[in-house]
């Protein structure tokens, strides 16, 4: 009787444990998919931001303070206009292209990340080349920046 | 029929072996939750290295000069990070890296203790020909243990 009620306790106590471990788990693999969402959100904007020729959106203020805002539009290296916007409804963020020669606007078919909460493009210097970009997806955070070296 | 009831022995050796199994499986767990953890900061720690780069090629070359340890939370402006948002349409929008006006950010930079630090070694080619390299270090706070990320970039002076 004894040993029986020792062994339900044991057995509720690793029970528990299992059930910890499950929510520990979860939570880990969520930051790892957030950090994964945020790597590959940050990749796939610096790798065109970076050859860009110059940043139309954001620019800074009149009073010279640096200027945020959820989507940026940028010409690329191509002469084509680009941006890059938030859509909050699905988390993502989204790349849109305004053809250098005549055509219409045309939004890619797939996103460039999903699951981001927050996205903030800043404009930091008077040349315009100099983007920051804050991403939030969960608790996890990327604070990135890109210099514009094709102006 | 006899139906026997377990004895304390048998539950206690039950006990046992529950317990060498689960150490292992225990240890395994918190391993891999460390190991998500460690690459996060190891991460963010390479894209801050990285956003102060991408500053010091739009900064005035004169004003690329040594700077000690700082907290990147809770630090006065400095360029790099602080401020770091504006969505209004002139300063009064200002967002720096406190715990009111970006608790995220501000609360993850806080419980790692992120800084950074520079060191500008000055080249001179002569004729005001000059090129400065800056070591950039990042360091944090993991479990304990101080950690460092270093990068190195080239800035010209012309």
């Amino acid at each position: 009787m004894v040993g029986a009620a020792i062994l339900a306790i044991i057995g509720g106590m690793v029970a528990n444990w299992f059930v910890m471990q499950r929510r520990y788990q979860k939570r880990i693999l969520e930051m790892s998919d957030a950090q994964q969402s945020i790597r590959q959100a940050s990749w796939n904007m610096i790798q065109e931001l970076r050859t860009a020729r110059n940043l139309i959106y954001p620019r800074l203020n009149a009073d010279k303070s640096i200027k945020s805002d959820t989507m940026t539009v940028f010409k690329n290296f191509s002469g084509d206009i680009v941006c890059y916007y938030h859509y909050p409804e699905t988390g993502e963020i989204r790349r849109c292209v305004v053809p250098n020669d005549s055509g219409a606007p045309i939004i890619d078919t797939k996103p460039i990340a999903t699951r981001i909460d927050k996205v903030a493009f800043t404009s930091h210097d008077l040349g315009n080349r100099l983007l920051g970009i804050y991403l939030e997806s969960g608790n996890t955070v990327g604070l990135e920046s890109v210099y514009l070296l094709n102006e | 029929m006899n139906r026997r009831a377990l004895s304390l022995t048998e539950v206690i050796l039950a006990l046992a072996i529950a317990v060498m199994v689960m150490v292992p499986v225990t240890s395994m767990f918190s391993t891999s939750g460390q190991q998500v953890q460690k690459s996060r900061n190891f991460s963010f720690a390479a894209a801050l290295a990285r956003r102060i780069s991408q500053h010091l090629m739009a900064m005035p070359f004169e004003d690329i000069v040594d700077l000690p340890g700082q907290s990147i939370h809770d630090a006065p402006d400095d360029g790099f990070f602080n401020p770091v948002l504006n969505f209004a349409n002139d300063q009064s929008g200002l967002k720096r890296i406190n715990a009111s006006e970006m608790p995220t950010l501000h609360g993850f930079l806080e419980m790692n203790d992120f800084k950074y630090a520079l060191s500008v070694s000055n080249v001179s080619f002569g004729a005001g020909d000059e090129i400065k390299s800056i070591a950039i270090f990042i360091t944090w706070k993991e479990t304990g243990r101080d950690m460092i990320y270093r990068t190195h970039i080239y800035v010209s002076s012309v």
